[in-house]
Formats: structure tokens, sequence, C-alpha cells
């Protein structure tokens, strides 16, 4: 084994090959070698050797090998014994120029994992919605702690009942998936390996040993990422069971704190996903899916700037499971400003698997049933609670609207005085109707039933024309600050005169 | 029932992938699903021929074939066992746990055994277990645990720690 120079040392899904041996050489100087020297080169975590013989057939040898007990690899000793009969038969040398590559089709990734494939993007039904009384609180047993919600109005909703796995990467083991078969003569056949005399691979000079792949073993080391990628995922649907709703706020000195010592986090296996980038990659979908997120309605746009960013790379997967709490206490913040849902419906809409549902804060005597603000925020995300707290089915107009990313915003205005709190719905310029201004107006009544805002209870529906981007400031790379010019108020104002010549009017 | 008892008796060889026979009760081998089918394929016809089993070592196969005989008088396991409850705790029984105890190898080796063979409830056990590894750990731990580099970029760096200043409210 030592003198299988040109061998690189790397990744297990990357076989590189560069020994110019013949088969017979490679196998002498194995078996020669095999026994002290081999355990001197224990570093060996698992090899794989790939020869193709010139009676077409392709040997694919997977070898583990016992960290502390190498030198008694039976697989390995049965194996190199079976094949050194069939090398034994035909020994020849190597041809100048004989090629060496085109192993790596033979370690395809398999797609384990992949089950999914139908992640349908057609709205579905909800089957997400709670029907606890205590409403969506996964924690509704926690009548002690503050923090938690109840009471959702609107329950989970779910746009796309598939679930997609994660996607898987190739560091999956080939045993698995292309066993090598052995007949009873003790030959083993390249049946499995697709590898026969009509092939491309079976007319090149034959005699290229492919000998790869050692790595560190330890006996106290789990080698998680040897597993293949359907284990690896089984796994994280199982650490993630009976995980409780987290409560979750935006306090950067909070979560830098060190927590008292009997604190039990309620995001145990947030651990997880900062080990390393391919389990954060597997992972995160699955986690962000199952691991509940309960997040006061003020903060999700923050929220999903944070967890949705766009552009870092594995990050931006759209699954998720959140409850907004809507407090009962307004503050000036939320006078000024009001909340703009829209990042919210808009991620969900097109997210691949993101449940969300509007909730209170946790007390005593609270009724879902009559709480008309949480079902009527409901119906921004195109469904309605019905009797029985029940769900309707998707509103095909209102998914159109929010699936093709038709608004710009919709901000949510409530009031601690007389005044009648409404939800700013605002149409991107392109896609505005022929009524629709740039000041807020209640829209028909039919319109409104189109898409579910009919009787609403709480909130009454408002209905404009977002101007067009508005000047912004861009940071330009340090301090300075560079100015954008953006349309007027009165040009935009002209532009969306110029669209009310019917071309866009959707009625 | 005289046939059920009969064939209850009926043992079979298997190979292990270094060439070891191993004889065991037909009951027990089936708990492993491949074999199962594999027996069935034959028509029932008694073969003394061993049935090759070559991704399962022989100390590997002598611990799953202890499970399965510990097991073998349970419930088979049904074909669409995905969606079976059981599945959705991590809760492992006594025995089991015991009989996990053993160093990271011969789990890890468990494990792939029991995907090879089919052997849902065993499989299920072994990733409970390293999901039971993983909860409540630090990254740091689990890097350890699992002899994994940190290899995130200053940019996810920069995201993981955006992430973590949202902090659980109690």
């Amino acid at each position: 084994m030592a003198k299988t120079t040109g061998v690189t040392n790397v990744s297990w899904n990357r076989v590189i090959c560069s020994a110019g041996l013949t088969p017979m050489l490679i196998l002498r100087q194995t078996l020669s070698s095999y026994g002290p020297r081999l355990t001197a080169h224990t570093s060996a975590r698992e090899g794989l050797f790939i020869i193709l013989l010139p009676s077409v057939n392709l040997v694919l040898l997977t070898i583990y090998c016992k960290p502390t007990t190498c030198k008694k690899s039976l697989r390995l000793n049965t194996y190199l014994r079976r094949s050194t009969a069939m090398a034994h038969k035909r020994p020849r040398s190597p041809r100048p120029g004989e090629r060496n590559g085109g192993f790596k089709k033979t370690r395809t990734s398999d797609g384990e994992g992949d089950d999914s494939a139908n992640s349908s993007n057609e709205l579905s039904n909800t089957s997400n919605y709670n029907d606890d009384p205590n409403g969506i609180s996964s924690s509704t047993g926690d009548a002690n702690s503050g923090s938690n919600f109840n009471g959702n109005a609107g329950g989970n909703s779910n746009l796309d009942s598939n679930v997609t796995n994660t996607p898987n990467s190739g560091n999956q083991r080939t045993s698995q998936a292309v066993p090598p078969p052995i007949n009873t003569s003790g030959i083993v056949t390249a049946s499995a390996c697709n590898v026969g005399p009509n092939t491309p691979m079976a007319n090149t000079p034959p005699f290229t040993p492919v000998v790869a792949v050692p790595m560190v073993r330890d006996p106290h080391v789990f080698r998680f990422l040897d597993l293949p990628g359907e284990l690896r995922n089984k796994i994280y649907n199982y650490t993630l069971d009976h995980v409780q709703q987290a409560v979750i706020r935006h306090r950067p000195k909070v979560s830098a704190l060190r927590r008292s010592a009997n604190w039990v986090s309620r995001r145990p296996m947030s651990g997880l996903l900062e080990v390393c980038r391919l389990i954060r990659q597997e992972f995160r979908p699955t986690y962000l899916r199952k691991q509940e997120f309960g997040i006061d309605y003020m903060s999700i746009s923050a929220y999903i700037r944070t967890f949705y960013p766009e552009g870092v790379a594995g990050d931006s997967c759209r699954a998720g499971n959140m409850t907004l709490a809507v407090p009962d206490v307004i503050t000036r913040k939320e006078l000024k400003d009001g909340v703009d849902l829209w990042p919210l419906i808009e991620n969900w809409a097109n997210g691949w698997q993101i449940q969300a549902g509007f909730g209170r804060y946790f007390s005593h005597g609270y009724s879902a049933v009559t709480d008309g603000e949480a079902k009527d925020l409901y119906r921004l995300l195109g469904r309605k609670v019905q009797v029985g707290r029940k769900v309707s089915s998707m509103n095909p107009v209102w998914k159109v609207v929010i699936r093709n990313r038709q608004l710009a915003s919709v901000i949510v205005r409530r009031y601690d005085d007389h005044r009648r709190p409404y939800i700013h719905i605002a149409f991107k310029i392109q896609y505005k109707e022929d009524w629709m201004t740039v000041t807020p107006q209640v829209p028909s009544a039919e319109w409104c039933l189109e898409r579910g805002f009919d009787r609403m209870e709480y909130f009454i529906i408002k209905v404009s024309v977002a101007l067009p981007t508005q000047p912004t400031v861009v940071r330009a790379g340090g301090p300075k600050m560079k100015y954008v010019p953006g349309p007027t108020k009165a040009s935009a104002r002209k532009a969306c005169r110029n669209l009310n010549d019917g071309r866009f009017a959707r009625r | 029932m005289a046939s059920a008892s009969t064939d209850a008796a009926k043992v079979i060889k298997v190979t292990t992938s270094d060439g070891i026979d191993i004889t065991v009760d037909r009951q027990v081998a089936e708990r492993s699903i491949l074999i199962k089918n594999l027996l069935e394929d034959l028509g029932g016809e008694s073969t003394d021929e061993p049935i090759p089993i070559p991704n399962v070592n022989e100390a590997v196969m002598k611990k799953v074939l202890e499970w399965c005989e510990h097991h073998k008088a349970d419930p088979p396991a049904s074909q669409d066992d995905d969606s079976d409850s059981r599945k959705k705790s991590t809760d492992i029984e006594e025995w089991d746990q015991k009989f996990m105890q053993v160093d990271q190898e011969m789990l890890f080796e468990i494990i792939l055994a029991a995907n090879y063979l089919d052997i849902k409830a065993l499989l299920d056990v072994g990733c409970k277990t390293v999901a039971n590894m993983i909860k409540g750990k630090s990254p740091d731990e689990i890097r350890k645990t699992f002899n994994i580099q940190n290899d995130f970029t200053p940019e996810e760096e920069d995201q993981i720690r955006r992430e973590n200043e949202w902090a659980e409210d109690r």
C-alpha cells in the first residue's frame, strides 16, 4: 500500500487515481503489504478499489477497515483473494496512455433521500388547522408561562402540503447502492456496474486501477457524515420530535447572556445548524419546518429578513412554522407605522412549506372563536376561518395575487381610539386595476367577496396603488452615503395616470 | 398450527461478508425484510444454500441477530412504516438502550446493516440513538462527537450570528 504513489487522499466522493500500476501489481502489493503495513496505513478509514479487467469485468470493492483491527479486516481479505484469483488468470502490463478516468461515473449519487420529488406548487387545502380548542400552542399545558401564545384564531396554514426532503450531498456510500455481486465461482461480475462489452468504457484500454480514499478513522467517533443521506434525514427528523414552541425576540444582548443552569432551551437542536455547511444545508429546512417559533407580529419583517435571506448559500430554503402573536397593547411604533405583513405573506405564499398562523399572547379567558381580529388577519393568507374553527380552501383569486407577488405592502393599522382599524393593501403599479388610486380607498363589496374579504369582523380593507420606488439611500461601502434619486411623488402619480389607459385594467 | 411450529423450527444459514456461515432460526432471520422476501421468493423451499449477506460482517451480523432474537415475537413491521406513530418518539425501550451501548463504530455498522437488511425497527432504534446523542449539544460538542470540521464561510458565520441574535423570550 505504501507504494501506491499518486493516490491522493481526498474526501470520499472524489475518487482520484493516478497510479499507473497493473491490477496484478496492485493486488500483489496490497496482499504483500496486507498486515503490518496496512496497519501502519490505518489512517485508511475506508477505501474503494475499482479495477477494470480486460474481460469486461469492473470490480468494485469497498473495503471497511476496522481502525483497531485492520490487519484482520476479513472483508478486505476475502475480496482481495477473489480478485486475485481472477487477476492471476490474465496478467498484463499497462499500456502507455491508458485512460484512468470515467470512474466517477460509477459513483453517481443515487439520489438518496430524494423521495420527495412531488413538491407540488399547487395550493392545497390546509390540513394543519389546529383543532385544539386551546389554540396553536403546542405548549398549551404551560399555562403558567406568560410568553406562550394561545387561541390561534386562524390556526396554522400550510400552503404546500407535500414535503420535499432535504437535498443530500453526494457524500454517500457506494457500497449501499452497488454491492459487488459475487457468483459462486468467486468471480466478481460487472453486471451491477453497467459496464459491458458494448459500452464505451469496455472499449477503452483496460487496466486502470483506481485506488482511493483513505480517511482518518477514530473508534470513538461516530461517522455521521458517512451515513447515507436518507439515514441522516431520518435522524434529523427524530431530533425534532416533540419540539415545543419557542417564543423568540430580536435581543442581541440577551442572546449573548449565559442562562441559568436549570434553564432548558425550547430549541435544543439549534446547535446542529452551526456544525458545518453540509449539515446546516441538510438540516435547516427540516428544522425550520418542525421547530415552531412564536414571534411578535411587530417583529415579523425583521424575522423574515433574518431567517430567509437572499443569497446566502444553503439558507434560502423557504420552510417555516411560525405563529404571530398579535399583542393586545398597541405600541407607539405600531400607531405610527402600522405593521407590514407582506414579507410574511409573500414568503408564505411562495415558500416551500411555511406554516403561519395568528394568535395571542397567553391570557386567561381568551376565546379564539370570538377573536375577529386574528380571524381577519388570517384572510390575508387566503383562507377563512369557519364554524368549528376549520378553515376554508384557498381563495383562488387572492392566491394569484400573492403568488405572483402583485402587492407592494400589506399594512395593518390598529388604533387605540375610536378610529376604525384597517388593512391597507397596496398593489404594485403594474398590477393595479383601473379604479385603484394612490389614495387608499375601500373597494367594492364584490371585489372583497371575490378575494375572501367579505364580512370582515374587525378590520376593513383599503386598497391603493403603491408608489414606485421611493428615494432611497444606499450604503456604498463604508461611511459615505450615496443618494440614489427616485421618482418624485408627482411623477409617480403621472405614471400612474398613464397606466390608466385600460391596458392594465383587470375588470 | 402444526405447520407453524414446523416453520418455526426451521433454520437457515447466512454467509457474512467475511465468509462466515451463521445458522439462525428462520423466524429470527425474517425480522429482516430483505431475508424474508428472499426466502419467500424461493417459494418456501427448504434451502441448504447459505444466503450471502455481502454488506455485513460477522461481528455486526451477530449483533443484529441478537436484536432479532430478542424481538422475534414483535408484530411484523408494516410496509408503510413511515406513517407509524411509533416513529414519532425518541423514546427507546430499556433493552434496546442497553443493546445500543456499543462503541461508535459498531453503532454505525448496526445502522448500516439494519438499513441494508431492511429491519425498520432496528434502524429506528439506531437513528433515535444518534438523535439523542445530538440533542441539547452545542455545535462544538457535536463537531467533537462526529469529528467534523467547521467549514463555514465568513458570510455564513455572519448569517448564523444574526440568527443567534434572536433570543428565547423566557
